[in-house]
């Protein structure tokens, strides 16, 4: 075992979110008590329930006696989701660094921790533990998209949990409160961002709900993508030169033929009116895309209390 | 053979020396009993210093305002203790906060204390607290409140002191209250106030009285040098997991707490029963709560919690060094918990032979007393 002296004297925080299985997580904070105990002279753990189940307090309390350190429980009033529950507990952090798990499954050597923590140290601001192999065909897709159309220089990928400095935090703080999705923040932040990949060593079911990843997913590629607007641009110029190619056969129709009385008139108004109408839509779409980022700017999660355990 | 006093006055914190030298005023004879060897020995010393403008209470407008009334009037009275020279910050944190910018400032001028907003930039990192405020709050020096004192009590040849002696047992007697310390003493009195703050439960056991509805926090306050910036100023954050640091009374050293930090372990039990007992060495156990700064079981500092936590609100140049961590227990009313009120609470449990327990809720409302000890 180290003795405090080889210990790391950097104070890390580690922000957990708790999810549906309050046996697993315990379990799995008793394993980072453990291995931080090891390696950090001090360091806290905040727990966020996202209102689970079985509620998770009581369990944390019987174990509360095993923890090296101070342990704190965020409670969410109802039920808001991964991203907002670890905005809220990240923002409950003081470490210099934090390890941010959004999830209490265990695909690696615990050990990797460190290790990310180590490659963090020697530079990089932002450090994720990314299983590299089978990854889901959906989460593929997603990731293909998001990373053509963001402007983002450091391309996303699956990641299972991650270790970021304080700076970062302060840095993503003062781009913007809306934190939707944290890890696109990261990566967007401008520091230097690196990865630790692994073989997993187990098969994890993701336990977030598909619909709320679905949803999440949705949300990043309109906020943090510029797909929404580029969907709706192109749309709207197919149907505009659609209607201004309908005017000019109108007026084709009426210089070479005979048209029934008043078609000409009409068809034209019509697609002239139409192709206002799509490039007035153009104008709104990116107005709103605007209003939908700033109205977002809010913190917006809400939480019950802050507990502290030990 | 016991010996008789018109009041007995348990306890040497600045409850039973105020009750001491008021009654003495009023001709009684007074005998003061302190277990431990010097007043001030507890509380009265181990405090965050802070005289109360009411500030500290956005959730509790009615001991915002009694706070402010009893300030001036506090402030007034012990003016050479007072130390007023440092500039005092209040600020809400954009985080976890259970109040915020508008609502402080309404708060202040609901209660009608002053409150200038400042930007928050001046003292805090970016984004860190919303609202920031120049106020009014002074901090008192415990060391020259207690030599105060001790020169005050030699002034009236009516108050007998009795350091270095608990008490042991309290019967009471058709008109009368007998006392037996710990050094075999006997003492009787037909009027007992018990002033022994985190004690009081283990009194009005002896005594056969109802206890109190209390939790025990044991605290752990820092004291730090501040870095040249800091030196004249006070800065809390507002109203949550936050912080405090501010002069310690004319120290020219700063105190250091928080509210998540500073207790390190609570109970909710009649008589405090807390793990460290055990290893106390003996000296600790629920009916007979030893000087928790002084005790072999105090908990390990959590001054790397107290000290990264006030360093992620403050900018860098308001730095600060470790010093010392001081110890003491903190009896907080179970009524309190919500609106974070802190009454004193006075309770009369007999007249003639009369008992009164106080347990004190802040420093400045000593004068709640008063009442009492006019009769
Ligand atoms: C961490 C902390 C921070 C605080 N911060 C502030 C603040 O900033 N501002 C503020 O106004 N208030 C503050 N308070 C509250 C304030 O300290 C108390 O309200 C006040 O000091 C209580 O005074 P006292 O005389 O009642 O108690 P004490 O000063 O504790 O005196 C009680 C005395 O009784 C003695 N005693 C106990 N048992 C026996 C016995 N059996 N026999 C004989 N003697 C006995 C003790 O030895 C002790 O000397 C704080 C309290 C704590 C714990």
């Amino acid at each position: 075992m180290n003795n405090n002296n080889e210990k790391e004297k950097n104070f890390v925080s580690a922000v957990i979110y708790a999810g549906d299985d309050a046996e697993r997580a315990v379990k799995f904070i008793g394993k980072v008590n453990e291995l931080l105990t090891l390696h950090f002279e001090n360091f806290e753990i905040i727990v966020v329930d996202d209102y689970c189940k079985t509620p998770i307090q009581d369990e944390l309390l019987e174990c509360s006696d095993g923890y090296n350190c101070s342990v704190s429980l965020i409670k969410m009033s109802y039920p808001q989701g991964v991203q907002r529950s670890m905005n809220a507990g990240v923002d409950a952090a003081i470490g210099d660094f934090v390890f941010e798990f959004e999830s209490t499954a265990i695909d690696y050597n615990i050990e990797l921790i460190i290790e990310v923590y180590r490659k963090s140290i020697s530079g990089f601001d932002v450090v994720s533990a990314v299983p590299v192999g089978n990854t889901k065909k959906s989460s593929k897709f997603f990731y293909s998209i998001f990373n053509k159309y963001s402007d983002g220089y450091n391309p996303l990928f699956t990641e299972r949990f991650r270790v970021v400095s304080r700076r970062a935090i302060n840095r993503i703080e003062s781009m913007t409160t809306n934190l939707v999705y944290r890890k696109v923040l990261y990566r967007n932040s401008g520091l230097m961002c690196s990865s630790v990949e692994y073989m997993p060593i187990a098969k994890i079911n993701s336990k977030s709900l598909p619909k709320e990843r679905s949803k999440l997913a949705f949300d990043s590629l309109m906020t943090f993508t510029s797909v929404g607007y580029r969907i709706s641009l192109s749309l709207s110029i197919f149907m505009m030169l659609f209607t201004a190619f309908s005017g000019i056969y109108a007026v084709v129709v009426f210089l070479l033929g005979k048209p029934v009385e008043g078609w000409t008139t009409l068809m034209i108004l019509i697609s002239s009116a139409f192709s206002g109408i799509f490039l007035l839509l153009t104008i709104i779409i990116k107005y709103l895309s605007l209003q939908v980022e700033i109205t977002t700017r809010k913190s917006k999660y809400i939480y019950e209390n802050l507990y502290k355990i030990k | 053979m016991s010996r008789n006093y018109d009041r007995i006055i348990i306890g040497a914190g600045l409850y039973g020396l105020y009750s001491a030298v008021e009654s003495a005023k009023r001709g009684y004879s007074v005998l003061l009993l302190e277990r431990e060897n010097a007043p001030f020995s507890r509380a009265t010393y181990i405090n965050q210093a802070r005289v109360h403008m009411g500030y500290h209470y956005p959730r509790s407008i009615s001991t915002a305002l009694k706070s402010r009334n009893y300030f001036e009037r506090f402030v007034k009275d012990f003016e050479f203790c007072i130390a007023d020279e440092f500039k005092k910050i209040y600020a809400t944190s954009s985080k976890f906060s259970w109040t915020n910018r508008e609502r402080f400032i309404k708060f202040c001028d609901d209660a009608d204390i002053p409150c200038e907003e400042i930007s928050p930039d001046a003292y805090f990192k970016k984004g860190m607290c919303d609202g920031a405020f120049i106020t009014t709050e002074y901090a008192y020096d415990w060391l020259i409140l207690r030599d105060f004192y001790s020169e005050k009590i030699k002034e009236y040849r009516n108050i007998d002191v009795k350091l270095n002696t608990a008490v042991c047992a309290i019967e009471k007697q058709a008109d009368r209250y007998s006392i037996i310390t710990s050094d075999g003493g006997e003492f009787e009195s037909p009027f007992v106030i018990s002033a022994v703050y985190a004690s009081c439960n283990e009194i009005l056991e002896l005594a056969g009285y109802p206890a109190f509805k209390i939790k025990y926090e044991l605290c752990e306050m820092i004291i730090c040098e501040p870095s040249d910036n800091l030196k004249n100023l006070g800065i809390t954050v507002m109203d949550g997991p936050f912080f405090s640091i501010m002069p310690f009374g004319k120290t020219g050293l700063h105190s250091l707490t928080s509210v998540t930090f500073t207790p390190h372990l609570t109970s909710y039990d009649v008589l405090p029963t807390f793990n460290c007992q055990k290893d106390s060495g003996g000296l600790c156990n629920k009916t007979s709560l030893y000087n928790c700064n002084i005790c072999p079981g105090k908990p390990e500092t959590a001054y790397p919690y107290m000290g990264k936590l006030a360093r992620k609100y403050l900018r860098d140049k308001y730095d600060f060094r470790y010093k010392e961590s001081l110890y003491s227990m903190k009896p907080i009313m179970s009524t309190s918990e919500v609106d974070d009120s802190r009454p004193t609470v006075i309770r009369k449990f007999s007249e003639n032979p009369t008992f009164i327990s106080v347990l004190s809720g802040k420093i400045n409302t000593v004068y709640d007393l008063d009442e009492v000890l006019s009769e």
